[in-house]
């Protein structure tokens, strides 16, 4: 008996001292660790995949959502749809923005920025296995992301906190750390686009077509100085995409945005069925063909008045109020969708009672129907009939070379309109002349002043709907003459007995006027930073 | 009892051939010992046994005579025969045998209140020695000197009875168990304890009174009748009613379920069968469950199931068929109602009339030549008018004194009040327990069950997107169920609300769940060592979970209010057929292996248990789905006719666990105990400088009752301990892994690169390290007494317990800035909470003539406080957590409505929505002149889990008769009509805004509006437009939770012995009763179940039932 319990006993003690604390150790295998992450040049290339992504959530077809929405150029008519109740709420209610609560607040791109310095933290020792070349492309593309998310913030906040892989990334340590000036922010950003500007290849092979490239480095520094004020730099960079000699402006302008990979395109993002689709056709969609989620917004009188006629004389209503769309130029016929536009095979029926009718604005109200006679056509997909149930694959174009004359045109003309002018005009007009309309000479634009109205109707016509005009008035200190005070526009339309139709232009905010606070030009830090952040301070108003 | 046989030989005392030596003996063990040498048989109660001294002899060649004389006069103890049978106990009464020839002979049967024979009872002559013990069948053989006397009969445990013969001479008598007896035995961790010894706070339910009336589920039959544990049913869908338990209330923000242990292994408590549980204990300090560790924080509620009894084998059926309504449900406005009121509202809106007087008319007469309108109530047509829930089970149980067994199969059918929502569950469980030889012996539980779940396509559960219950309110009552021979729907503009169509039409979620338990346990005990026993327990379960889901694609004849049209249209959430179709499947093993001790010396009682435990589990899933189905029947993965996104997935895991523990208790002459007892845990979570956990406790108890002082000045009291335990628990409740950097490939193609449009993943890092995050740590202290007083007139316990749980785990996400985009410990061990409380618990019982009755109360009450929690510097101090209890509800204060244009004039800026006469108005709290969530949110109401717990429990007893009631209720509880959803939305419900999303509206609800007639009204502005104004949470919304119920009723009936055996031969007892749960409530908001918790849209209410049942035992 003795003997059994010795036994037992030593059983027992063995099992208590040895089997056991290994079966701790559990490796959690249905996951990845960085070793994964940096053990083969495929798996780098899947990390870099990743980090692409906020490229594609910065789109207007992410939410999807039209920035031009915070303009006189679109109205939101529907103020109850998930995620489309807020461009009104900003434009019409003075005190709905603030320090905790801003949709157009930017700062949780530092999630993305954090992973982004990971990855530029950990690449010179882990990836240094895979050599120099491969290595400073990944980084260069890793960089130009981090630039172009710090840029989405700098243009909202002005100097933001600088946070970097450069003593590691930043953690529980640095907690507090002060904002940098404007200027400081932009040199930061500038250091990492010209990295990436020097080491990214001009284009890649065929399956990574899509990448960042050179040309996208210098498009977003073309971009970037401008808000910096920086016009050398601006026109540094426009020209060496010339030198590039690769990208040109379509011939013909609605084939920028169905040929994929056209020659326009500096840098686009793709979609692809089933599996990466947006949802921009049904919720901007004509009612007619979706009217349970589409005509969420809709282009204004503001903007679709803004394009002249085929000859490039004035559009006005008192000349053309009987047919107000005919003739106009090749820009409109690409963007907006009117009442007896041709579409899906069928007529667009704006007038009141149509199958895609106007309704008048109305604060808090759920409709798809237009609320100022029109919808928008750019980046709509007219082939797609399954949007509803597939989704779209409209490829989004971020950066285009029509984008970089303009961008230039501007520069030359703010350093020294003057000594410029016939360079600016001519990058002006590269533009102009592509969807033929005259040119325009020094005597209609005298001085800088004037260049500059030319210059701001033209990026509203020729970049409407793809997400600048919110973003440029700001940048130009216009917003406030632009939005505050104002109301934006529509065209009811009638259809008379005889078929015709009757114009009316009517206010489509319900006879609210909009707001555009001086405040706005810098938008507050959002509350949980200032609360933890102890060195970081406010916008002075805010 | 305990009792060994022999070959039966007749056989004398006086017989002069034994042969015995005894040094320091156990009486126990020389009367083994002299079964063998004589083959007598002896029946003692093992707890005389045990209590007796040790003796000490040396005889040669003497009777068995002498040998009994010497242990008497050593031990006290006395010594009656019976033919070959010799009962031990410690009084002299059944000492002389009786000889005479010319007395009568009485005979008869002896059973307790299940009709099992009672093996060894006594049976005496009053006023004399003269008696008798009950054989192996029951049965007893008396002389008596005539048949006029009085018998006496008792057994340990039951009360004793005295019947006078009136010339029967055949007297078959019932015992009934004695409930004051002290040597009630409870469950506790590895192991069981003897009441009287127990110095932790524990509670325990048994079989009888768990099973009251007819459930579906355990965690619905505990309510009320375990003091210190709250449980609150949520919902009541079919197979998922979302109850929540907990013990003695919370004691930290993180999930604070207690353990659940069916059988000594971590198990799920609701698909246990009810009536295969002997009882069910919970564990509430720290003296009883620190040998749980670091899963013990949250109290332990221990399952234990059937065992079998040697003797004849018993078959035994229950069955009940219950039928179910719901307990609360607001009633909805007809269709001539809906329009009046919608009418009105409409022209308080400025709008004017919306339905005109044709349509009314029509409404009215629910008549429509075309067929367009009628007078709908979709409610009703929604809800059958019951649901039907039936269960069946049969268990035989018996065996001999080497193997014994329980088995059972069990059938449980619910059919939910709603078409298509139903759940089943089937179980079966074998318990053996069996001796190999004399040390050695084996226990061997085997169960397992399958459990279906059916429902709908459009889920049921509260808030899901379309919920039918949803629907039926959205829908309005003024258009028929049919327009041309298809289901309608009201068409708002956006969504088809069409509820029939959609619990028919829309498909089905079904869940098959299988699953398999089984344990095994080995005991050696140690003939040579008394009380050393070494076990190895070993358990295995393995469950396998089906999903399929299928969403059909359905159309409904909508009728769009803008157009007064019908179409026929795709209906809302259903656009595409899909289907969904996952296997998960799961095991876990543990071993555990332990040595035990327990021995008497003199007055010393010492027990210790040493115990090694090691969990491992896996777990696997795999999901596909397809789209584009055709048809509706049959469906599955390869009847699709379109790939969805992603059309597989899956995943594994694994988990590990490792406890060392240890527990001593002894005790003093029982009336000192002190217990002491360790765990020392290791998890697979944390980090390995961070995984390890030492859990201590220790307790002490003076039973003051065995004190001479106590038993001589007040000998009314028969039990009175007090007891003080304190201890430490932990917690690994948070996910596993932190302390690791992972990355993750995304499910889903990130990016899209090439012309030819390949779609690329995306691998990216998903969790910035927390290597310093480990368990938390519960502190806890108990002191409570027992008194038993007047033979169970009067029966009090209390307990007092204070808890500190610090080191909880919380995202620390509030206290670092954004900028550092995530890099910092997610996780932390930074919060602390404490919870205090008390328990009490009064009884009484009692016996008049036939008649017995039994009245108990409890009384709980726990409060919480965060003392530490991670929250934002700028919290203003009248929101902070801090100091406050956790699930506190914040919102506006309001102060009424607004009633005069001067109020309105002078109002503060805020808080969102439009402001007219009769609408919210609220409290400037901090005075700036705008009333927003950051500056004037302020407490308005308790927490949704009750502070107070109460229950009473009533049982009557006469003849074959017995009733019994539970009122259970609780208070101190709040809960808002207008809230949060789950989501994070603020916003209104149908229950607290007419005409929600378009919809109908109730008519206590349009009925108390604020209207200009009618200013003192209960509820804002009347209005067909949602106002944000009213949709805040605030003080306006918060309603009285506390509630009062009838849980449990039951009237049943026995019928007479004689009867069954007359007319049911074979039949040995049966028993019918009627019963119902929940069948009173009373509560401030009676249109919806207090329960409820959160006031949220299309919530499936709880039920109340009618059972009628029948137990027949073989």
């Amino acid at each position: 008996m003795k003997k059994i319990l010795y036994k037992f006993l030593i059983v027992l003690i063995v099992g208590f001292s040895t089997s056991c604390n290994s079966i701790l150790d559990i490796d959690p295998s249905s996951s990845f660790s960085e070793a994964t992450a940096w053990s083969s040049e495929d798996a780098v290339d899947l990390y870099v995949t990743s980090l692409y992504e906020s490229l594609k959530n910065s789109t207007g077809f992410a939410t999807p959502s039209l920035t031009d929405g915070y303009t006189d150029l679109v109205k939101y008519g529907n103020d109850i749809a998930q995620g489309y109740s807020i461009h009104n709420r900003v434009l019409l209610q003075s005190d709905f923005i603030t320090s905790s609560s801003n949709p157009l607040s930017s700062w949780g791109l530092y999630t993305e920025i954090r992973k982004e310095n990971v990855f530029l933290k950990d690449a010179p020792s882990e990836g240094a296995k895979f050599g120099d070349d491969f290595l400073k492309v990944r980084m260069a593309e890793i960089r130009f992301i981090r630039a172009f998310n710090y840029f989405r913030m700098i243009r909202v906040f002005g100097g933001v906190v600088i946070r970097d892989e450069k003593n590691g990334v930043d953690a529980e340590a640095q907690k507090d750390k002060a904002r940098a000036t404007e200027s400081e922010s932009w040199d930061f950003v500038m250091a990492d686009l010209n990295y990436a500007a020097e080491n990214l290849p001009e284009s890649w092979n065929s399956d990574w077509e899509g990448r960042l490239t050179k040309g996208a480095a210098y498009a977003l520094i073309c971009r970037c100085a401008l808000y910096a004020k920086r016009w050398d730099v601006a026109i540094d960079a426009a020209n060496k995409i010339k030198e590039l000699n690769k990208y040109e402006l379509l011939p013909n302008y609605a084939d920028v945005f169905s040929q994929p990979f056209n020659k326009e395109i500096i840098f686009g993002i793709s979609y692809s069925k089933p599996q990466l689709v947006h949802w921009y056709d049904r919720y901007f969609t004509p009612k007619g063909d979706n009217s349970i989620l589409g005509g969420c917004a809709t282009p204004t009188n503001e903007l679709v008045d803004s394009y002249d006629m085929a000859d490039g004389t004035l559009f006005s209503w008192s000349t053309n109020n009987s047919a107000p769309y005919v003739n106009r130029e090749p820009r409109f016929y690409a963007s907006i969708l009117y009442n007896g536009a041709d579409w899906k095979g069928r007529k667009i029926e704006t007038f009141i009672g149509g199958a895609d009718g106007f309704v008048a604005y109305k604060k808090g109200q759920d409709t798809h129907n237009t609320t100022t006679g029109y919808y928008v056509k750019k980046y709509l997909q007219e082939s797609n009939s399954t949007f509803d149930v597939d989704g779209s694959d409209q490829f989004w174009i971020e950066f285009r070379y029509a984008e970089v004359l303009l961008n230039l045109a501007e520069a030359l003309a703010e350093k020294d309109y003057s000594a410029n002018s016939s360079k600016a005009l001519a990058a002006l007009n590269e533009v102009r002349s592509r969807v033929n309309l005259p040119g325009r000479t020094l005597q209609e634009a005298p001085d800088k002043n004037s260049f500059m109205v030319l210059l701001r109707k033209e990026r509203v016509c020729e970049l409407a709907l793809e997400g600048f005009r919110f973003w440029d008035i700001r940048r130009w200190h216009i917003a406030g003459d632009v939005i505050n005070g104002k109301m934006a526009h529509g065209t009811e339309i009638i259809k008379n007995e005889d078929g015709s139709f009757t114009y009316n232009i009517v206010d489509c905010d319900a006879g609210q006027s909009r707001v555009f606070p001086e405040k706005y030009y810098l938008l507050p830090i959002p509350v949980d930073e200032l609360n933890n952040n102890s060195l970081c301070e406010n916008n002075s108003p805010w | 009892m305990c009792f060994f046989t022999a070959n039966v030989h007749a056989q004398s005392l006086k017989d002069s051939n034994i042969s015995l030596q005894a040094k320091n003996e156990s009486v126990e063990n020389v009367l083994k010992k002299l079964t063998k040498a004589t083959n007598f048989k002896f029946f003692y109660d093992q707890e005389v046994i045990n209590e007796a001294p040790v003796v000490t002899f040396n005889f040669k060649n003497v009777s068995l005579q002498t040998i009994l004389d010497e242990i008497t006069r050593q031990s006290h103890l006395y010594f009656n025969r019976t033919n070959n049978t010799i009962a031990v106990s410690t009084s002299r009464t059944l000492k002389k045998e009786i000889t005479s020839d010319n007395l009568k002979n009485i005979s008869g049967v002896i059973v307790d209140q299940a009709g099992e024979a009672i093996i060894g009872a006594n049976v005496s002559v009053k006023g004399t020695t003269n008696g008798a013990i009950t054989d192996l069948d029951g049965k007893y053989l008396l002389k008596v000197p005539n048949e006029k006397v009085t018998l006496v009969f008792s057994y340990i445990g039951y009360e004793k009875q005295e019947i006078a013969l009136n010339g029967r001479t055949v007297l078959k008598v019932i015992l009934k168990e004695n409930v004051k007896t002290t040597d009630e035995v409870v469950i506790v961790g590895y192991g069981t304890q003897k009441k009287k010894f127990l110095i932790g706070s524990v509670s325990q339910v048994g079989s009888k009174e768990l099973n009251v009336s007819p459930m579906t589920n355990l965690s619905n039959m505990m309510t009320g009748k375990l003091p210190g544990l709250t449980s609150v049913q949520r919902t009541g869908i079919p197979g998922n009613d979302q109850t929540t338990l907990a013990i003695r209330g919370l004691s930290t923000f993180l999930d604070s379920s207690p353990l659940v242990l069916v059988d000594g292994v971590e198990r799920m408590i609701n698909t246990v069968n009810p009536n295969d549980v002997e009882n069910i204990s919970i564990l509430k300090d720290a003296a009883t469950s620190a040998v749980y560790g670091v899963k013990a924080a949250n109290g332990v509620i221990l399952v234990t199931t059937k065992k079998g009894a040697s003797g004849k084998a018993k078959i035994s059926y229950d069955g009940s068929v219950t039928v179910q309504k719901n307990t609360a449900f607001p009633k909805f406005l007809n269709g001539p109602d809906y329009i009046y009121w919608y009418n009105k509202a409409s022209n308080m809106d400025g709008y004017g009339p919306t339905y005109n007087a044709d349509i009314q008319t029509k409404v009215m007469n629910n008549y429509d030549p075309e067929g367009k309108y009628a007078n709908t109530d979709w409610i009703d047509a929604l809800f059958k008018d019951h649901g039907l829930t039936q269960q069946h089970n049969v268990s035989a149980s018996g065996g001999s004194e080497n193997i014994k067994y329980y088995a059972s199969l069990g059938v449980m059918d619910q059919k939910g009040i709603i078409e298509n929502t139903s759940y089943k569950r089937y179980n079966v469980r074998s318990n053996i327990d069996g001796n190999i030889t004399k040390e050695l012996s084996f226990q061997l539980n085997l169960a397992g069950f399958f459990e279906k779940r059916h429902w709908p396509g459009i889920s049921m559960s509260p808030e899901a997107y379309q919920n039918p219950i949803q629907q039926a309110i959205y829908a309005l009552p003024i258009i028929p169920i049919y327009y041309q021979d298809e289901y309608t729907a009201w068409f708002n503009g956006t969504t088809t609300q069409s509820p029939i169509s959609t619990i028919r039409n829309s498909g089905y979620n079904n869940r098959d769940r299988h699953q398999f338990e089984g344990s095994a346990r080995f005991t050696y005990d140690f003939s040579k060592i008394k009380g050393l026993k070494a076990s190895v327990f070993l358990s295995y379960d393995a469950s396998n979970t089906n999903d399929n889901n299928f969403l059909a694609p359905y159309s409904v004849m909508a009728y769009d209010k803008s157009t007064a049209q019908y179409s026929l249209m795709s209906a809302s959430g259903t656009n595409i057929g899909s289907f969904s179709k996952s296997a998960s499947s799961g095991d876990g093993f543990m071993v555990r292996p332990s040595i035990e001790y327990h021995n008497t010396f003199g007055k010393h009682d010492v027990s210790g248990l040493l115990l090694y435990e090691q969990f491992q589990s896996t777990g696997s899933t795999m999901t596909g789905s397809m789209n584009g189905y055709r048809f509706s029947y049959p469906v599955d993965l390869s009847l699709g006719t379109k790939a969805s996104s992603t059309p597989v997935s899956g995943g594994h895991d694994e988990a590990a666990t490792i406890g060392y523990v240890g527990r001593f208790s002894y005790a003093y002459s029982k009336k000192y105990l002190a217990e002491m007892s360790f765990r020392k845990d290791g998890s697979y979570k944390f980090a390995k400088d961070k995984r390890w956990g030492f859990f201590p406790s220790a307790a002490l108890g003076w039973v003051l009752s065995e004190e001479n002082f106590i038993k001589e000045t007040l000998p009314q009291i028969n039990l009175l301990k007090v007891r003080a335990s304190m201890g430490e628990l932990g917690s690994d409740n948070t996910s596993a892994f932190l302390h690791r950097s992972m990355f993750s490939l995304s499910s889903d193609p990130v990016y899209v690169f090439g012309t030819n449009y390949s779609s690329y993943y995306g691998l990216s890092s998903t969790n910035p390290v927390t290597s310093s995050l480990t368990w938390s740590k519960t502190r806890s202290y108990n002191v409570g007494f027992d008194l038993n007083m007047w033979n169970g007139l009067l029966g009090v316990e209390f307990d007092w317990f204070y808890k500190v749980t610090s080191a909880i785990q919380e995202g620390l996400g509030s206290s670092f800035p954004p900028s550092l985009g995530g890099n910092y410990s997610a996780m932390g061990n930074t919060g602390k909470v404490d919870n205090r409380g008390f328990e009490l618990v009064l009884k009484h019982e009692n016996t008049v003539g036939d008649f017995f009755y039994r009245l108990s109360g409890n009384f709980a009450w726990a409060k919480n406080r965060v003392l530490e929690r991670n929250q934002s510097e700028s919290t203003p101090w009248y929101r902070s957590a801090i100091g406050n209890p956790m699930g506190q509800l914040y919102g506006f204060k309001a102060i009424g409505l607004y009633q005069t244009q001067a109020q309105l004039d002078n109002r503060p800026v805020g808080p969102g929505g439009t402001q007219n006469l009769g609408d919210i108005m609220y409290e400037d709290i901090n005075g700036d002149g705008k009333i927003d969530m950051s500056g004037d949110f302020v407490k308005i109401g308790h927490s949704s889990i009750p502070e107070i717990n109460y229950s009473f429990n009533m049982e009557f007893a006469w003849k074959g008769f017995n009733l019994s009631a539970l009122w259970q209720g609780v208070a101190l509880v709040n809960y808002a009509l207008s809230s949060n959803y789950s989501y994070g939305a603020i916003d209104n419900t149908t229950f607290t805004r007419p005409f929600y999303e378009g919809g109908n509206a109730p008519y206590y609800l349009v009925e108390d509006c604020w209207t200009p007639e009618h200013t003192n009204a209960k509820y804002p502005r009347l209005s067909t437009i949602a106002n944000a104004n009213n949709a805040w949470t605030s003080s306006w919304w918060v309603v009285n939770g506390a509630y009062l119920r009838l849980k449990n009723l039951q009237l049943g009936y026995t019928i007479p012995q004689n009867i069954v055996s007359k007319y049911f031969g074979g039949i040995s007892s049966i028993k019918a009763y009627v019963a119902g749960t929940n069948l009173l409530t009373a509560t401030e908001f009676t249109y919806c179940d207090p329960e409820m918790g959160i006031n949220n849209n299309g919530y499936y209410p709880q039920q109340k039932s009618y059972s009628f049942g029948l137990n027949i035992t073989f």
